[in-house]
This record gives structure tokens, sequence and C-alpha cells, in this order.
């Protein structure tokens, strides 16, 4: 069994992000100044079980969301309010957990996933969520993305 | 196939742009690190076009991005695309191969060049509903580019080795 | 011939995402149908004739993996192609879902072209 690597929460997380949304982020400390979450934020968890049960999340402000539902439906009609944005980020989410376990288990085996959870905050609350927790920043393209570990 | 001794060598430096009708051409990006070479190929028009782009974005750099756009990905590429659109190249006729974006100006990969001007590449041709036709990216080798006119035929030198894309 | 294509996945993000690819790709398209779960692909299944179907494994109310395997118990549905493109990259998901009969398994994050490629293969021969 493997443990949990914030450093390789970081790493996928910002392949996904070029790969899938088309978005660059920065690790901790690069590129941009420091970063703070936004106001409101979106906590945005997902769950896994089998070989271990366990979960990761991310703090996003909902520029970022909008942004890279902006970017993934190209073309597509845009539907009302902020659900592309919020659906966005969670599949996001879906495939950054995937590639995570895959990356940080080696004997490769089954998980199943939940299907990821957003809450709306403040961003006193996010942080109070997230505070104990394993936890990155990131910049991406000007945005905030705080990841963590456990749910 | 034209034989190699009449063709004349256009090189597409760095930040630079070329496009050519002119069978008798061959086009050119030599040593891309993590620069991508781009090429747009017409088969209807037997028309093509090459870019070299050092950097993703142009937003770090405003007097460079107006005086050299092709050294930018984000802005070179369109540029190269419209200038296609302009010798009459339509959208769906244009075969997109792209090269380069290797770690190899950058060994501890911390600024990640190579794959930013990869990702920046591919929301241009998804924004633009494109396909990326063939590709060799990554790693840690440095490659020349090369696109014959006459035949839309794009090889990849590298290390010794050529390569058809 | 135009096709008919279901994709079969919770996220409209995902849908989405595949149904502009086939677009860009110029298969020549009937009709695209979506669907949020396995539950709902079968149901849409008994009404409509597909000539392939795009599915995630874990979704609500039925997986991808319950969805094939009901598939191939039915036989109006049991010789229609199913492509898995899911988040699961474990070894073991790809033989259990290979073992149930999906034709091919793409994994999240995939690229447009990744997807025109399936396409191409599966839809020519169609």
């Amino acid at each position: 069994m493997s443990a949990d690597n914030i450093n390789t929460l970081v790493e996928v997380t910002i392949e996904v992000l070029e790969r899938y949304a088309f978005m660059l982020g920065d690790p901790p400390g690069k590129g941009s100044g420091p970063v703070v979450l936004s106001e409101p934020s979106w906590i945005v968890t997902i769950s896994f079980t089998g070989a271990r049960a366990g979960g990761i999340g991310v703090v996003v402000s909902p520029g970022l969301a909008r942004q890279a539902a902006a970017n993934l439906y190209e073309g597509a009609p845009a539907e009302g309010g902020d659900e592309q944005a919020q659906d966005a980020v969670k599949e996001l989410l879906n495939i950054v957990c995937g590639n995570y376990l895959h990356r940080v288990e080696s004997n490769e085996p089954i998980f199943s996933f939940a299907t990821p959870v957003l809450q709306v905050a403040t961003r006193e609350t996010a942080a109070r969520y997230v505070s104990g927790k394993p936890q990155a920043m990131l910049a991406v393209e000007g945005h905030p993305l705080l990841l963590f570990v456990g749910h | 196939m034209v034989s190699k001794h009449r063709l004349k060598t256009v090189v597409v430096g760095l930040g630079g742009m070329a496009i050519s009708d002119s069978p008798d051409e061959v086009l050119i990006a030599h040593s891309l690190g993590s620069c991508l070479g781009v090429t747009f190929y017409d088969p209807v028009l037997r028309a093509g076009g090459m870019a070299h782009c050092m950097l993703p974005l142009s937003q770090i750099d405003k007097d460079k991005a107006q005086e050299t756009p092709c050294m930018f990905v984000d802005i070179g590429v369109p540029k190269l695309i419209e200038a296609m659109f302009k010798r009459g190249c339509r959208k769906k006729d244009l075969i997109v191969r792209v090269a380069g974006a290797a770690r190899v100006m950058d060994s501890a990969n911390l600024f990640r060049i190579g794959e930013r001007n990869h990702a920046v590449f591919r929301k241009i041709m998804w924004k633009n509903g494109m396909f990326i036709r063939a590709e060799d990216i990554g790693g840690d080798r440095a490659r020349t580019l090369r696109m014959e006119i006459a035949t839309g035929r794009v090889v990849v030198q590298s290390q010794g080795q050529e390569r058809e894309l | 011939m135009a096709y008919n294509i279901l994709i079969v996945d919770d996220s409209l993000t995902a849908r989405t995402f595949i149904a502009r690819t086939l677009q860009m790709a110029e298969v020549s398209l009937n009709q695209i149908y979506h669907a949020r779960n396995g539950q709902e692909a079968l149901d849409l299944l008994q009404r409509v004739w597909v000539d392939l179907v795009f599915a995630d494994i874990n979704m609500p109310m039925m997986d991808g993996a319950e969805m094939v395997r009901q598939m191939r118990t039915m036989d109006l549905l049991k010789s229609i192609p199913v492509i898995i493109i899911s988040t699961d990259r474990s070894a073991q998901r790809m033989a259990e879902m290979r073992e149930a009969g999906v034709q091919a398994y793409l994994t999240k994050p995939i690229t447009p072209e990744d997807l025109k490629a399936v396409v191409e293969r599966f839809l020519k021969s169609a």
C-alpha cells in the first residue's frame, strides 16, 4: 500500500490541467506572486474506496472553473448559470484522482470513486476546511487552486 | 519525388515563420529543443507553412510579442494559420504536424517550457476545431524539422536518425 | 451511412468534449444521444438503435461495468461496440472490462486525437 504524497498530487494536477483543460499551472513559489483563496471559494472533494479509503480535494476560485469550462466547452452552446463551470471542475478532479492513484499505488489495485461533491464557501470556511490537511497552493493562469489530501 | 540537389532550403529561425508554394523549396527549423516546430500543409494548393516558437505565452514580453510574434506559441500559431488562410487555404484541408517541446533547455524542468508550448498549441488546435495529424514531442532530444513543399512530406531528424511524421 | 452514437457519462463536461470531438472528426453523424448513467443508457437503448457507445465506468445509479454486462445479455444490444473512457487506469480494471466485452478502453484525460483514432477504427468497419 502506498502513502499519499502531496508533491505527486501537484505534478498530476499540473499535467491534467495542461493536457485536458489547456491551462498552465505553477507549483508553489514559482511564476506568480503569493496566491490567496478567492471570495467565494468552491471546495470540491472526491473520495475513493478499495485497496484503501481516502480522498483528495481542491479549493478553486469560480474564475478558474469558468476558464476551464470555457476551454473545454469551446464551440458548445452555453448553459445557464455556473452549471458548466461546476461540472468542469468536478470532472477535472475526477481525472486528477484517477491519475494520482495510478501514480502513488504501485500494484494497481481497483478503486471505486464516489461522485465529486462541490460546495460554495467563504474564504474563511475554505481555509478552516483544509486546515491541518496536507496541502499545496498552485497559481493557474492567475487563479488560485489549493490542493489537499483528505476529505 | 523531387531530387534533393535542386531543392532550395528556407531556414525558419527562432521566432520565425515561412509559407511557401514553390515546389522546389524545403522549409527547415534547426535545433528545436523546448521550442515548438509547427507545420501546416495544404495538399490541395500544395502550400506549406512552418513556425518556430520558443515560449508559450506572449504576455511576458509585450515588445517582443509585437516585434517577433512567432517567438510565442499563443500568437505565433494563429498568425501562421491566418497567413495560410490568406493564401487561400481552407481549414479542413490543412494537415497539422508538430515537433519539439523537449526538456533539453531546462534539465530540472522547473518551468516545463516544452510541455507548456505543447499545451498552448493544443489549445489553439482545439479552439479552431483542428486535429494534429502527427507529432514528435517531449523527451530530451533536440530535433530538426523539415517539410518539402512539393510533397508535403515532413521529416524529423534527431540524433542521426530520420523519422517521417 | 450516418451513425448514431450514445455517450454515457455523468459529467456534462466529458459528454460535451466527446460530442465536439466527434463533430470535429467529420464522422457522418445522424444523432448523438446522451445518458448520465448506465440505467439511463439501457432505457434509451430500448427505444433507439446506436452504432457505437462511449461509456464512463464510475457513475451513479448504474456504473459502466454493470451496463456492459447487461448489454451483453440482451440479444439486440450485445453486438453494439462499447468504448470505455474512464479515469480508472488500473490494469485489473481494464482486464475486467475486456472480459465483460468492451471493444476499447481509453483513459482520461483523452485527447481529441485519441478519440478520432478510435472512432475511425470502429465506424469504418461498422
